[in-house]
Formats: structure tokens, sequence, C-alpha cells
């Protein structure tokens, strides 16, 4: 054999740390703790990515978008019917009854007859 | 070994713990003549059992003692692109200095000094043939190359440190 061969072939290297299998442990517990950090920020990205890519897709207007459709929408006007008559119902057995006064309409009618009377009295 | 192999792929602690019992010195070894310094090779070896515990699940090889090898001179790669850019960076002259007397120190210093000077190339598969006793066909499924290319690598490193010492 020759001496290069049995050079090599007795090499032993100096020992390994005593501590050799926790210090791999710790690398490996650190390595986790990162995977679990990088999995979880790249699901916060996809999930950001999918919504963005996703809204607009969707269909979903933006802030904006929604003032003008809004804009765009006809006025609904309510319609007011004055009640002149005080209505009554009931129900088939009679038991029950309902009933609709004409209140506001009576105040409305006698201050606007107050107000007229005192234009009246001044001229 | 099969027991110890499929309670590996499940993650299995114990089962890391008895590999590292089997082949932390074997490869430690193997690494320290390939990066020549002690400190650097038990880091290595320490990160080669770390991706053993990661990558065991996906193992796919029933040869073990291959496979650790094969992460081992992987890392040893990558540790040497490193070397080669902190050299071309000029960073480390000290850290250099410093690995150089720490070997000088150490027995077995003129086995490194001598593979210090054979080529990376020829380095790797001449410590796998000569020292880890592996077959040629070991090596090359362990360095993805062709046979006759690690024959060749191993002969000419041979030759090399013949004309060296």
């Amino acid at each position: 054999m020759a001496d290069w061969q049995d050079m090599l072939a007795g090499h032993r290297a100096a020992d390994l740390s005593d501590d050799f299998e926790q210090r791999v442990w710790r690398k490996i517990g650190r390595r986790k703790k990162r995977r679990t950090i990088v999995a979880g920020t790249a699901v916060a990205v996809a999930v950001a990515t999918v919504a963005v890519v996703l809204i607009p897709l969707l269909g979903l207007p933006s802030r904006g978008q929604r003032d003008t459709l809004s804009a765009r929408l006809p006025q609904t006007v309510k319609q007011e019917i004055p009640v002149s008559d005080n209505l009554y119902f009931a129900t088939q057995d009679g038991r029950t009854v309902y009933t609709i006064e004409r209140v506001a309409f009576q105040n409305a009618a006698a201050d606007s007859e107050a107000d007229n009377g005192s234009q009246n009295h001044g001229i | 070994m099969d027991d110890v192999l499929a309670r590996l792929k499940r993650k299995d602690p114990e089962a890391l713990t008895e590999v590292m019992r089997m082949y932390k010195r074997q490869v430690f070894n193997y690494v320290h003549l390939l990066v020549g310094n002690a400190e650097v090779a038990e880091e290595l070896t320490q990160d080669t059992f770390v991706r053993v515990y990661f990558k065991a699940a996906g193992l796919r090889t029933e040869n073990l003692k291959s496979w650790i090898y094969a992460i081992a001179t992987n890392l040893a790669r990558s540790e040497f692109r490193k070397q080669k850019l902190r050299k071309w960076l000029h960073l480390s002259e000290a850290g250099v200095e410093a690995v150089a007397c720490a070997s000088r120190a150490e027995d077995g210093v003129l086995v490194e000094q001598l593979l210090a000077a054979l080529p990376e190339k020829y380095r790797t598969p001449l410590v796998m043939k000569e020292v880890d006793n592996f077959s040629f066909e070991e090596i090359a499924r362990i360095l993805h190359k062709p046979v006759g290319t690690v024959k060749s690598l191993v002969f000419r490193g041979k030759d090399f440190l013949k004309n060296r010492v």
C-alpha cells in the first residue's frame, strides 16, 4: 500500500463535542420555528394576492365606484297620503279592532286656521 | 436498519439519535478530510443530521449511509463555494490563518495538507473510496456521475498524491 493510502486510512479526525446531539436538536428546533414563520407569512401573502386578484374579477366595486353608482340610482320620493277620515278595521271574528285616527292632520289644520285668522285681523 | 429508516421517516426523535450514534464519527471524519477544518466539519456534520431529519420523509433509497454521505458531500461543496467567494472577497484572511495554525497543531497534518492541495473534484471521490470504502457504483450514485468518470477521478487523485508524497 502506498504511504498516502496508509496516512488516509489512519486519519482520525478530532473529537466531536460532547453536546453534538443536543446542538443538532437545537438547530432542528430553530429550523422548525423558522419554517412555521415562513409558512405563516406565505399563507398571508397568498391570501392577500388571491383577494387582490379575485375582487376585481368578482366585480366588487371600490369605494369610488360605489359612490358613482349610488349617484346614478334614481332617487325614490316618499309619497305622503294624508288620512282625512278615521279608518276602522276589524278581524273577521270581531275580537280585534284597528283604528287609524287623523290626529296630526287635525292639529295641522287647526294651526293653519289659527294663522289665517290672525292675519285677517291684522288687515 | 429498515426499522430505523421507517421510524426516521415518521420523524421519530429516537431514530435520529440512533442514526447519529451510528454515523456521526464517520461523517465527521469524511467531512473533516474534505474541508480540512475540524470546527467547520463539525458544523457541517450537525447540518447533515438536521437535513436527514427534515428530508427523511421523502427518502426513496434504502441505503441510508449513501444518502447521508450525499447530503454531507453537498454541504461540503457549498462550503467550498463559500470559501472561494470569501477568498475572492479577501474577507477572511485572518480566519484562514487561524485555521492553518489549528491544523498544524493537530495530528494528521500531512494528510490534510495533501488533501488540501488536491483539487476538490478528485478529493471527494478519493476520500469516499479510500477512507470510507464505498464502491465505485455507490460513489457514482452519490455524486450523480457515471461510474467510468468516478474511476477516472479516483485514479487521477491517487496519481496526484503519489507524485506529491
